[in-house]
């Protein structure tokens, strides 16, 4: 009994499901009989009339196409239905659209916030007046103060590294001067000159600034960073590459192999980049338990191939891998310190530690012994 | 929080009149911030002139006599010790200057403040003990501690500059020891090893010790040329 009811219910379905095609046929018949008359003496078309005159006046027929349906993109249509991908839409205008998740909402408000921000920075400052439309537009969003600020900075960026790919003059000093502060160790002045490389970093998306922007900061900085690196609103190939050695330093890591994985999607970037960060990783874990001797022939393996094709700018970082693989004289590590002091210090100081720790015993003597002496 | 007063408690002040007992008093500190003193030994402890015979209650300025001629003053008994500081038996022989106050204070108090205090200390005081035993000719005495910290220290190493330091001055006694017993070859092993260790570390903490070790570096080097 049981069983005929629910037959019945799935026979009804079925009757309604071919009540609705036949519908859909008839209005598109009508539609399509209505749209065949002939333009000169507005008589109805026989069905499916192929030639190219009027049976009745004989004038040239004009041939609609059924353009006059709004397809859309891989939409399914339904004599005057038109369901496209986001909505559907008949003749009275009727939408029904999704309901968004609180994701998307966020998410449209910040594109409004950044759309706003751009017409702002078109002319490459903010007055008064538009700094406080940005403020009661973010208000009116529900946007943080953060976020509002992050947008900000983004949008102005962009519209700064239109013209600040490449660095000029002025720029090129204050990176170079950063720079050798960090290589003569004076870490103190580097940390107070920060903001000039950040400022840099705002305005040009050259790919030293980025680069030497990330590896100071995440070295000196490395909790920050990573926050910032787990809060930000865009990616950036070096910031995603030094998040792999912040995360490495405060021994995530899990996280730091996710990054390995995130960073196949820049394949614009030399690939040797990736296998130098794999390096780090393989170096690391060698150094935890120098037992394990296939992982040191793994790190030595991806350094060497991944120096044959990484950018330039990580020659250093490939030299100061290559000095700490090696546990035959940890005493050439001191003599190497001075060159890569800013590497050993700040960037791989936690491999040094675990190095210095494994090789402690080859540098220092036990206690020489001799025969038990006399009591007196 | 407990302290033990005494020659052997746990004192911040050392205490070496013959009067007081290893244990005399108990000082204790409740969690209210009230300091109470218990008496221990026969001979007595007075506060401010007054002989206590149950728990009372003091305040830091309060000055206690333990037993017929050792009067002290509450604060200096509770000031917390800082065993961090005890890297080198010379610091340990500036506190406990004679070997009779550094073997009582290691009989008792050491023990009871075991966990308080890093692993590298205890090895230290028995480093300051065998420099003790050295200087009175206890050659085989002084070589047994001297192995036995040294050894405890080189097991210790985990890489850092201040282990590495109080292992050096260790192997500094021990070049100490065979240079007095006539092993001028085996004290120079000892002396190098800690001049080397000395400067990789290149540590200001142990920069003291460092030129101490250069000058007895060069001391045996000429006694085993004009050997």
């Amino acid at each position: 009994m049981l069983l005929y009811k629910k037959v019945l219910v799935n026979l009804k379905k079925v009757d309604e499901i071919f009540e609705f095609f036949e519908r859909v046929y008839h209005i598109i018949k009508v539609k399509v009989k209505s749209d065949m008359n002939c333009a000169n003496c507005n008589k109805e078309l026989p069905a499916e009339w192929g030639f190219p005159c009027c049976p009745y006046c004989g004038a040239t027929i004009v041939k609609q196409s059924q353009g006059q349906f709004n397809m859309g993109d891989a939409n399914a249509i339904a004599g005057d239905l038109n369901i496209d991908s986001h909505n559907v839409i008949n003749n009275k205008f009727v939408h029904i659209e999704r309901i968004k998740s609180d994701g998307e909402l966020r998410q449209d408000a910040k594109n409004k916030f950044k759309t706003l921000c751009e017409t702002v920075y078109a002319d490459g400052k903010v007055d008064i007046d538009e700094s406080k439309s940005l403020e009661s537009m973010r208000i009116e969003l529900g946007l943080s103060p953060d976020e509002a600020i992050a947008i900000r900075n983004h949008v102005q960026r962009l519209k700064t590294s239109m013209t600040g790919n490449s660095l000029n003059p002025m720029a090129k000093m204050t990176l170079n001067n950063i720079v050798s502060l960090a290589k003569a160790d004076k870490i103190d002045t580097l940390k107070q000159s920060f903001s000039r490389i950040e400022a840099l970093h705002q305005k040009f998306e050259a790919e030293e600034v980025q680069f030497y922007y990330y590896l100071i900061k995440s070295s000196l900085w490395t909790d920050e960073f990573i926050n910032d690196y787990e809060h930000r609103e865009c990616d950036n190939y070096w910031q995603t590459f030094f998040a792999y050695l912040a995360y490495q330093r405060v021994k995530r890591s899990g996280d730091a192999e996710g990054i390995l994985a995130q960073m196949e999607v820049w394949n614009d970037k030399p690939y040797g980049n990736m296998m130098l960060l794999a390096a780090v990783g393989c170096i690391n874990e060698y150094w935890n338990d120098i037992e394990i001797l296939d992982i040191k022939a793994q790190a030595m393996e991806l350094i060497e191939q991944g120096s044959a094709d990484c950018s330039e700018l990580l020659e250093r970082f490939t030299q100061a891998l290559l000095l700490l693989c090696d546990d035959e004289n940890i005493e050439d590590m001191n003599l190497y310190m001075h060159d890569f002091v800013f590497y050993f210090k700040y960037v791989f100081d936690m491999i040094i530690e675990r190095r210095t720790k494994a090789m402690i015993y080859n540098i220092i003597p036990a206690i020489p012994k001799i025969a038990p002496l006399p009591f007196k | 929080m407990e302290i033990l007063v005494g020659k052997g408690g746990n004192q911040s002040l050392p205490i070496t009149d013959e009067s007081v007992s290893k244990i005399h008093c108990k000082i204790e500190i409740l969690d209210s911030g009230r300091i109470v003193v218990t008496n221990i030994s026969p001979s007595g402890t007075f506060v401010n002139g007054n002989r206590i015979i149950k728990r009372t209650i003091i305040t830091p300025d309060d000055e206690l006599r333990l037993g017929t001629a050792f009067s002290v003053k509450v604060s200096e008994l509770i000031e917390q010790e800082d065993f961090s500081r005890y890297t080198t038996y010379q610091v340990v022989c500036e506190k406990y200057v004679t070997m009779r106050d550094l073997q009582i204070y290691l009989s008792t108090a050491v023990q009871r403040n075991a966990g308080a205090m890093p692993d590298y200390v205890m090895p230290v005081f028995r480093s300051a003990l065998a420099y003790y035993k050295m200087e009175e000719g206890y050659w085989r005495e002084a070589q047994d501690l001297l192995y036995e910290s040294g050894d405890a220290l080189y097991a210790m190493q985990d890489g850092s500059v201040l282990l590495q330091g109080v292992y050096a001055t260790v192997l500094m006694l021990v070049a100490q020891l065979y240079q007095k017993v006539g092993r001028i070859d085996v004290a120079l092993t000892a002396i190098n090893g800690a001049k080397n260790i000395f400067d990789r570390i290149d540590s200001d903490d142990f920069r003291e010790q460092q030129s101490i070790c250069e000058l007895f570096q060069n001391d045996i080097e000429y006694e085993l040329n004009n050997k």
